[in-house]
């Protein structure tokens, strides 16, 4: 089915995507119809531009030399007349805000069909099999921006396979999807592997992905640097893996082997108590919760997607008034506002949160610059290790360098408590180990950090308690070293 | 796909347009949004959205940099209009998009800050005329309405307060200062973020 | 019942601003936006007429208890209430499945493009409002404004806050949304299909005569007086 043989790709020049994505060298792959393979690797190993020489959209979208050949189901993809690329393959990209064209799901599943000319009457029968065979067909006449991300997912993944190509490829799937959701991705998954189609998929989170992938793809800097048959990477122990920088499951064990303090009752701590706050439109929220977050320790929020994490954290952050209970820190209660200036919200997507012009100033963004601030942003960049970067554009840096701006900031700030919101979301092993080690700086430093997280590892290496919400009961269960306590409310 | 000889320079490609389709839904809803808060006072609202249109504005044709950006923009806004109902929109602002492309003719016109911010200021000139035609064309009604309820006298001196020639014109001048000081301030953000982050 | 499709649409927008340039008395503009109304309804929007009524009928009560010294702002509201059948009618095409809009410009010889450019229009104007919510979020989350006042001591601290994440965030959105309409075909040369009907049916005659007819009602009823 996919065939790549000496293939090798160097981008042409910047066109807007700094730092991140390098070339490939010397490339011999060979995927057959029927199966199922993972690529995976370092950010910036060459993975995306893997897919991109599979879909066609490198050397013609992002310009390129490339050498050696590429043919997807005996043809070039970049030479494929654009019909027949989407009769060939479905592309299913990460991020679900940028690949939806339409406002209702139906809509969605019709979109590839009609911009080929298909005929009406067999893109509505093509949509109401597929639907069924995804488990989508009760959302068809739904809007697409009120679903959940699993089922934002699902709807993708059906308005790629609407036109029945034989080839799906998948960029991070499980990035933002939380276990339950990961599971009937797999499923369904699964279930089209069945049905003959090939899958290609880019992805951090490898272990969800043993029931039905064949063989696991390394790369490293551009090459492939290992190919590991489902059984064979089954077997693995964490150091085989670790050169290459990727996740396992035993690196939770790693925080272990520190000295572990037992959850010092602090002098001052972050107590919510009986804490309200519904949603006006659609009536979600949480409601009556009851969390005490000492400080100077980790705190993990865990909980299915639609639980009220976020809801949570907004309401910490002061972003969002509660409706009923209050908010304390240490013997004072905080106001909403009063809460927006004592604390620190880093959200998922580092961009929203850059708008200097300069990394120095971006740390110690909307205050006076005195000597002491001057210092405390030096310490802080140490601590980051983004010296170096003082005065590049934040815009200009890769993911991981912005999160540790992003991250430096909260450092240097006044803030007494800082929430993260999925910091490791697209990160890979070594991301994750890093960013459990600056969570931890951060609450040496003396904050209150509270990390939102479906990513176990994180949670395992770097938290003191974690607290997990569940949706509807609002009943919350927090883990302490001496075993499981339930707490209902 | 690399030689940018001139042919190849200017058609548009797909990401373009949609480039040109996503800032242009930024400006659209800034264009929405400002009269609501500036209702005190008709006459700016024109410079105050072209004030803060501007740096959007300079990021966008910087980054497209083909021919034809201006005037796919005011088609673009001149069809958002019909869906308010202002079909005239289209044909005021279109032509003025056509003068404005004039304005930047030749090879890149649009990084050159002086003519690309006479160009803009142009568009939004076209903008307010739209906003005045309306009142021009419904005052003739709407006074015929009001002889009905009122003396040939009281109609004399009210007639002063409805006389438009000199608004208009001051709403189009600040419409054109609006543009030309947004574009000023556009191009300083442009050469201090995006240049510098190598985004454009 | 199917509605009206949107070459339906298009041809009453345009009889309507035909007949708003005609119409001179008052009562025939409440009579016009009563067409709307009932237009609205056949299209299965009747939820949206009682924002569309309020509004208008707010601007003639402020037209009309506006002093007359600031007479150009009573001119402002009444041409206001006066396009109020023509804001309703272009909330038809608003609301109307863009996939079925893009046909309909097709086939009338509008460029791909550009009918491509309406979809994301269409499609990215809530997307875009919540990013800039989003924005505004990370800008109260960074703790730059700590009071609600602090924004508009520094309005240019406050642009320059928006300006890159939104910068950022369209140039990244229009790479991966051109990637994906890549990907999905929109570039291929085929004629597009909708799977909603785009020829002329029964329930686009049924409309078009009513409009016809009542429109010539309201002008024939304007010069009889």
């Amino acid at each position: 089915m996919i065939e790549l043989r000496d293939v090798t790709f160097h981008y042409a020049s910047d066109d807007g995507e700094p730092g991140s994505e390098s070339g490939v060298k010397q490339i011999n792959l060979s995927v057959k119809a029927g199966q199922c393979v993972v690529l995976c690797g370092r950010s910036g190993s060459g993975k995306s531009t893997m897919m991109r020489l599979v879909n066609g959209l490198a050397p013609g979208f992002y310009p390129g030399t490339l050498s050696g050949t590429v043919s997807v189901g005996g043809k070039s993809p970049a030479e494929l007349l654009p019909q027949e690329r989407t009769m060939l393959m479905g592309v299913v990209f990460q991020d679900p805000r940028s690949q939806f064209f339409m406002e209702k799901v139906r809509d969605e599943l019709a979109f590839s069909a009609e911009n080929i000319g298909m005929d009406p009457a067999e893109i509505i029968e093509r949509i109401e099999s597929v639907a069924k065979q995804l488990g989508v067909d009760h959302l068809l006449d739904c809007s697409l921006h009120k679903l959940s991300s699993g089922q934002k997912q699902r709807v993708a993944i059906a308005a790629a396979s609407v036109l029945n190509p034989p080839l799906l490829l998948l960029d991070e799937p499980t990035a933002n999807l939380d276990q339950s959701s990961t599971r009937n991705l797999i499923e369904i998954l699964g279930r089209l592997k069945d049905n003959g189609t090939t899958l290609l998929i880019c992805e951090h989170r490898l272990n969800p992905f043993l029931p039905v992938a064949d063989s696991f793809v390394c790369m490293n800097q551009g090459q492939i640097a290992r190919t590991w048959s489902r059984d064979e990477f089954a077997e693995l122990p964490m150091e085989a893996v670790r050169p290459y920088g990727l996740r396992h499951p035993d690196m939770i064990r790693m925080g272990e082997q520190e000295h572990r303090e037992t959850v010092r009752t602090a002098e001052m701590a972050l107590e919510a108590r009986e804490l309200s706050y519904s949603y006006r439109k659609k009536g979600d929220g949480i409601s009556n919760l009851n969390v005490t977050l000492p400080k100077g320790t980790v705190t993990a929020l865990t909980g299915e997607n639609g639980s009220g994490k976020t809801t949570l954290c907004k309401v910490l952050c002061g972003l969002l008034r509660e409706r009923s209970g209050a908010v304390f820190y240490g013997s004072a209660r905080y106001s909403a506002s009063k809460r927006r200036s004592a604390s620190y919200l880093v959200m998922q997507d580092a961009d929203y949160q850059l708008y200097s012009d300069s990394v120095g100033n971006e740390i110690v963004m909307g205050r006076a610059l005195d000597e002491n601030l001057r210092k405390r942003a030096y310490e802080a960049m140490a601590a980051f290790g983004i010296e170096g970067l003082r005065d590049r554009h934040p815009a200009s840096l890769s993911g991981g360098e912005k999160q540790r701006v992003t991250m430096a900031a909260a450092y240097c700030s006044d803030a007494e408590w800082i929430i993260l919101d999925e910091p490791t979301s697209g990160l890979d092993g070594d991301g994750v180990l890093k960013v459990a080690a600056w969570v931890k700086q951060l609450a040496r430093a003396g904050k209150t950090v509270v990390i939102i997280t479906h990513d176990k590892i994180l949670s395992g290496l770097a938290s003191d308690q974690v607290v997990e919400l569940k949706a509807a009961h609002d009943e919350e269960t927090i883990f302490t070293e001496q075993g499981v306590r339930t707490v209902e409310t | 796909m690399e030689a940018a000889v001139s042919p190849l320079q200017n058609r548009w490609t797909l990401r373009d347009f949609i480039t040109l389709a996503i800032f242009n839904v930024v400006m659209l809803i800034i264009m929405t949004i400002c009269p609501i808060f500036t209702f005190a006072s008709y006459l700016v609202v024109g410079g105050i959205t072209a004030l803060l249109n501007a740096p959007l504005y300079v990021v966008m044709s910087n980054k497209i940099n083909k021919r034809g950006v201006l005037f796919f923009t005011s088609v673009i806004t001149g069809l958002y209009f019909i869906a308010y109902g202002y079909a005239y929109f289209l044909l005021v602002l279109a032509c003025m998009g056509i003068v404005g492309e004039l304005v930047l003719w030749g090879k890149d016109g649009y990084k050159n800050p002086v003519r690309n911010a006479i160009a803009y200021a142009l568009f939004y000139v076209g903008y307010s005329l739209c906003a005045i035609v309306p009142l021009i064309f419904f005052r003739d009604a709407y006074i015929a309405t009001l002889s009905k309820s009122y003396s040939k006298a009281a109609m004399d001196k009210m007639l002063y307060y409805y006389s438009t020639p000199s608004m208009a014109i001051t709403m189009l001048a600040i419409s054109a200062a609006g543009g030309l000081l947004g574009c000023l301030i556009g191009n300083v953000l442009f050469k201090k973020h995006v240049k510098k982050a190598k985004l454009a | 019942m199917r509605k009206p499709g949107p070459k339906t649409h298009l041809l009453v927008l345009l009889l309507a601003t035909i007949l708003t340039i005609l119409i001179k008395e008052e009562w025939q503009v409440h009579m016009m936006v009563a067409l709307s109304v009932v237009y609205l309804v056949l299209n299965h929007l009747s939820r949206k007429v009682m924002p569309f009524i309020l509004v208008y009928v707010m601007s003639l009560v402020i037209a009309y208890i506006m002093p007359q010294m600031l007479g150009t702002m009573k001119l402002v509201f009444y041409s206001f209430a006066r396009m109020m059948p023509l804001v309703m009618i272009g909330a038809t095409l608003m609301y109307s499945p863009p996939g079925s809009l893009m046909c309909v410009l097709e086939r009338m010889a509008v460029p791909r493009p550009i009918t491509v450019m309406i979809c994301v229009l269409l499609r990215f104007f809530p997307v875009v409002i919540m990013e800039m919510q989003a924005i505004r979020d990370g800008i109260r989350a960074r703790g730059i404004f700590p009071h609600w006042y602090s924004a508009l001591l520094h309005p240019a601290m406050a642009y320059e806050c928006y300006f890159m994440p939104l910068v950022v965030r369209c140039l990244k959105l229009s790479a991966e949304l051109a990637s994906s309409a890549e990907l999905r075909g929109i570039e291929s040369k085929c004629s597009r299909t909708s799977i909603y009907p785009y020829h002329f049916k029964s329930v686009d005659a049924v409309a078009l005569l009513i409009y016809i007819i009542a429109g010539t009602a309201i002008y024939g009823g304007g010069i009889i007086r």
